[in-house]
């Protein structure tokens, strides 16, 4: 569902409802570290338009000039080999750049994800250039894959192994190279098309169920908004520019205080007790709801996790990792979480 | 044919409105109709996307010629991206499931994006999709369904002078050059200048929401599509208020391709028969009642709704009349007719659990079937050649050789050749077929079945493998679950297997042997277990006068195929052993089990 004017995405602050979604969404771009958002629901949810629209509030941050990987000279660990060199002698120049939503079409080759031999370049001067794919874009950015539970697996593959690794190494076509490739994953599917690997699921940081309005005012509402934007883009974005700039505002504060936030002894005996009661296997989930917990708390300005905080954000990490036969589906109750954490926590 | 020549005059009219589908059996003058609009509105036919096209045709690709000739590269865009006006994609049930997704989401977009084979772009595409399909065999996704704003069914024109009329004309047009019509092109430009001014009052909306709730559409594409609909059929009519017709049209369009059957929700149309009170409303539930009987009375589905009344309530057609039943009646009489037609291709629409144990098998180097993944050097007999993995690997020695022979252009050795290295996966139809006639009414002996079906798909059910359940008994014999991925559904489905009646095993056997062969003609990397179900107490022969086991026997021995196996489970419960199933399974080559000896850990299938 696009307008005319085709640059221009429907408000992130115009969607109606949707609010886990949303929430994290954002609470990913504050900490990308979370490990990314896995959206599944029904058709029609408002799911592509949603992450589409992330591109409005995303923050600015610093990038090497020229770099084709646009690296961050404040994460030393991920450079590429010339900003590496670059930054350890001091000698570059920086800018700042918009943080992208760098999407991968379904039918994507693997060439054109992991990069491969620029052919314009070498059949013009004869001379091997590396040329970055789908991954180099991501760096940095978010990477949105639709119909995630569609795609091809050895492209799966490619994916899971570079997020996995924060790097990308590509060795084909006489090409020995590898850049950095740290993003946040985010995928949308509609279950009804089938279903996703267990391992790829588990690579989500978080997954969101994602339902249809019921209330008919609401719904009516949608189409009003869906309406009138595409009646006059322009116009109806330039209407809630306000409103959007706020938001990025908010998310900027937030990522600049996250590392204020404290967890306490408390908090983290109560989330490895949540994971041991949900039946979580490995750390990946204790880490998540910790991080997610200190950026949801980083986002509402504030440097205590509280109990909100937890409870409103765990349900997001654990919903999709609990363990399920294959005709039955765990079940995730909100109420034993809650009850769990008052117990730690105390309310 | 009004409502799709209104479709697709309005499809021309919202440039939001990106794609219609049309339904219909063969025959029904689907690509004709598209094709005879376009020469009326453009001048030309519709460009038509084949059965065979690649994603670089499609979507764009790099221009090898010039690449070859010049060493430029230079794009060169799609079918997609050359038209502007109407891409008709014939049978798009047979298409690729992600192509056509891909397709879909491009033309929302409003633009293509391409990631492949060395190649990556973003450019516009403002082409609109007319599509067809005849899904009574393939089924379309219910996500693709859904990104189509509208869906008109066509029925086979039953009359024998309409037939002779349309033969006529299409022998005269292919002789004629296709004629503009200027008059439709004008009430298309005024429309679309008026589209932009129309105001869709908020009763109008409500009343699209709360129908497709009561439909059970998911997500909220299908109201925006109507409420889009509502408007540009207003305007094509040049008026700028949105009348009932309007709405009605709008709905019938909108709502046909999604609704998803509740009947669970009956109770709760009750309520909303309240909402429904006003007049306004009153009309418009007439109408769409009314047509979508006639629908079922005369399109495919009617087949389907008279078969599957066989074991439904029958269904009661209300009169059309303004005075007649209560409204509340109406609705639910309504909601009865979906009931009936949707009951086969019900089951796809309800979700499914996740599973969650996986094995995935794959063929590499599948000859030149599947999927195109990477290159290796070609050993120089090939015919399946890399042509870009080959520029590719010629480029770095392009200057030196432009030296060494004083060419121009992109010199290619034999050593440079790569050929396409392929991957498919094989993947698994589990075919059920179930003996649901008299011989098994007990209902017990029903649930063992069941009980059996379940725990066998517990064990071998893997993710790229589908599941179809066929019935059998006097009165109906059918898929009652069409191949679906969706295997969480499979369960209700055969919670409500019905049983009765006599068994028709040579007609069964002999539907089987078809359906499952057109089945693995269709996907030939796919691989076919039949799980035949009964008690091989056969009492309908085909032929009349034929001793029904013998035949059944005689069927049996002719019924194998390539890339299908058998199993028989015998559903007769004694301890002795039933020779009619045993002569069964000799005849048909199958292991024979005995329903008991299904426990979940056996492996029958491997």
């Amino acid at each position: 569902m696009s307008g005319k004017e085709k640059s221009l995405q429907f408000p992130f602050v115009r969607i109606v409802g949707q609010e886990e979604m949303k929430r994290a969404l954002l609470l990913n771009i504050i900490d990308p570290s979370i490990g990314g958002v896995l959206l599944r629901g029904e058709k029609g949810t408002a799911k592509s338009t949603t992450v589409r629209s992330l591109a409005q509030i995303l923050p600015q941050v610093r990038c090497i000039s020229g770099c084709q990987f646009h690296c961050n000279p404040d994460a030393p660990r991920d450079l590429c080999d010339d900003c590496k060199k670059k930054v350890e002698s001091g000698e570059f120049e920086e800018t700042m750049r918009s943080m992208r939503v760098v999407e991968l079409p379904l039918n994507a080759t693997e060439d054109r994800i992991s990069g491969s031999l620029d052919v314009e370049h070498v059949l013009r001067t004869g001379e091997r250039k590396y040329e970055g794919g789908v991954l180099a874009q991501a760096n940095g950015n978010l990477l949105y894959v639709d119909e995630v539970n569609l795609l091809d697996d050895h492209i799966v593959d490619l994916l899971l192994d570079s997020a996995a690794m924060g790097r990308n190494f590509v060795e084909r076509e006489g090409i020995s190279f590898s850049h950095p490739a740290r993003f946040v994953l985010i995928g949308s599917m509609n279950p009804e098309e089938g279903t996703l690997r267990p391992q790829l699921m588990d690579r989500f940081g978080m997954c969101v169920d994602i339902k249809t309005e019921r209330d008919p005012d609401v719904r009516v509402e949608v189409i009003k908004r869906r309406l009138a934007f595409d009646a006059d883009p322009e116009g109806f974005t330039a209407e809630c520019k306000a409103d959007v700039d706020a938001l990025r505002e908010k998310i900027i504060a937030a990522k600049s205080c996250l590392n204020e936030v404290k967890v306490s002894d408390k908090v983290l005996t109560a989330i490895a007790m949540i994971s041991i009661e949900f039946g979580m296997e490995g750390h990946r989930a204790d880490l998540a709801m910790i991080r997610a917990a200190k950026a949801n708390a980083a986002l509402e300005g504030r440097k205590e996790i509280t109990f909100n905080d937890i409870s409103s954000t765990a349900s997001l990490i654990l919903r999709h990792r609990m363990k399920s036969g294959p005709f039955e589906e765990a079940e995730f109750r909100q109420s034993q979480l809650d009850s769990l954490l008052r117990g730690y926590l105390g309310s | 044919m009004e409502d799709a020549l209104r479709a697709l005059t309005c499809l021309m009219v919202d440039p939001d409105l990106h794609g219609l589908l049309i339904k219909g059996p063969a025959g029904s003058g689907k690509s004709a109709l598209i094709h005879a609009f376009s020469a009326a509105y453009t001048g030309k036919r519709a460009r038509i996307v084949p059965q065979n096209i690649t994603d670089e045709q499609l979507f764009g690709s790099i221009d090898l010629e010039l690449v070859l000739s010049t060493g430029e590269v230079q794009f060169e865009p799609g079918i997609l991206g050359k038209e502007k006006d109407i891409v008709l994609v014939d049978d798009i049930n047979l298409l690729p499931k992600n192509l056509s997704l891909a397709l879909m989401d491009s033309v929302h977009r409003g633009e293509i994006h391409i990631e492949r084979e060395g190649l990556s772009k973003t450019y516009p595409c403002s082409a609109r999709i007319v599509a067809t399909a005849n899904d009574r065999e393939q089924p379309l996704s219910s996500g693709l369904n859904d990104l189509f704003d509208m869906c008109v069914i066509l029925p086979r024109d039953p009359d024998c002078e309409k037939r002779c009329a349309v033969l006529e004309s299409m022998l005269s047009e292919s002789a004629l050059e296709p004629e503009v019509d200027k008059e439709l092109i004008e009430r298309i430009e005024k429309a679309k200048g008026l589209v932009g001014k129309i105001v869709i009052p908020d009763q109008i909306l409500e009343a699209i929401v709360e129908t497709c709730d009561m439909y059970g559409v998911q997500g909220m594409r299908g109201s925006l599509s109507a409420a889009m609909v509502c408007r540009a059929s207003a305007a094509i009519d040049g008026r700028t208020m949105i009348t009932e017709d309007d709405l009605s049209f709008s709905l019938r369009t909108c709502i046909t391709h999604r609704r998803t059957h509740l009947r669970k929700q009956t109770k709760e149309v009750e309520d909303k028969v309240m909402f429904f009170g006003d007049s306004h409303m009153k009309r418009f539930i007439h109408d769409d009642r009314k047509a979508l009987q006639e629908k079922a009375e005369e399109g495919e589905e009617g087949a389907a709704s008279t078969q599957a009344a066989d074991f439904v309530e029958p269904v009661k057609k209300t009169k059309e009349d303004d005075s007649g039943p209560e409204l509340e009646e109406l609705v639910l009489d309504m909601e009865k007719l979906f009931d009936t037609i949707d009951l086969l291709d019900d089951s796809r629409k309800k979700k499914g659990p996740t599973d969650n144990h996986l094995l995935r098998r794959f063929i590499k180097d599948a000859g030149k079937e599947g999927r195109y993944v990477s290159s290796c050097p070609a050993d120089g007999t090939t015919s399946d050649l890399a042509v870009d993995a080959t520029v590719r690997y010629a480029a770095p020695y392009q200057n030196q050789r432009r030296k060494n022979t004083g060419r121009d252009g992109v010199i290619i050795m034999p050593s440079d050749l790569r050929k396409k290295v392929r991957e498919k996966h094989t993947s698994c139809l589990f075919f059920f077929m179930v003996d649901n006639s008299g011989s098994l009414v007990l209902r017990a002996r029903m649930r063992a079945v069941k009980a059996a079906i379940v725990s066998m798909l517990a064990d071998h059910y893997v993710r790229s493998d589908s599941v179809a359940v066929m019935t059998f008994n006097e009165e109906f014999i059918g898929m009652l679950l069409p191949p679906t991925r969706s295997v969480g559904g499979v369960k209700k489905i055969i919670d409500d297997i019905p049983t009765g009646k006599k068994t028709p095993l040579s007609e069964a056997l002999s539907f089987m042997h078809q359906y499952v062969g057109q089945y693995l003609r269709k996907n030939p990397s796919n691989v076919a277990f039949v799980i035949l179900m009964t008690d091989a107490g056969a009492n309908i022969a085909m032929t009349e006068g034929n001793d029904p086991l013998e035949e059944a026997l005689d069927i049996a021995t002719r019924v194998r195929l390539d890339r299908m196996e058998m199993v028989l489970v015998d559903t007769k419960v004694s301890t002795e052993v039933n020779e009619k199933a045993k002569k069964l399974s000799i005849a048909l080559e199958a292991p024979y089990y005995k329903i008991e000896d299904l426990r979940s850990s056996d492996n029958i299938l491997h």
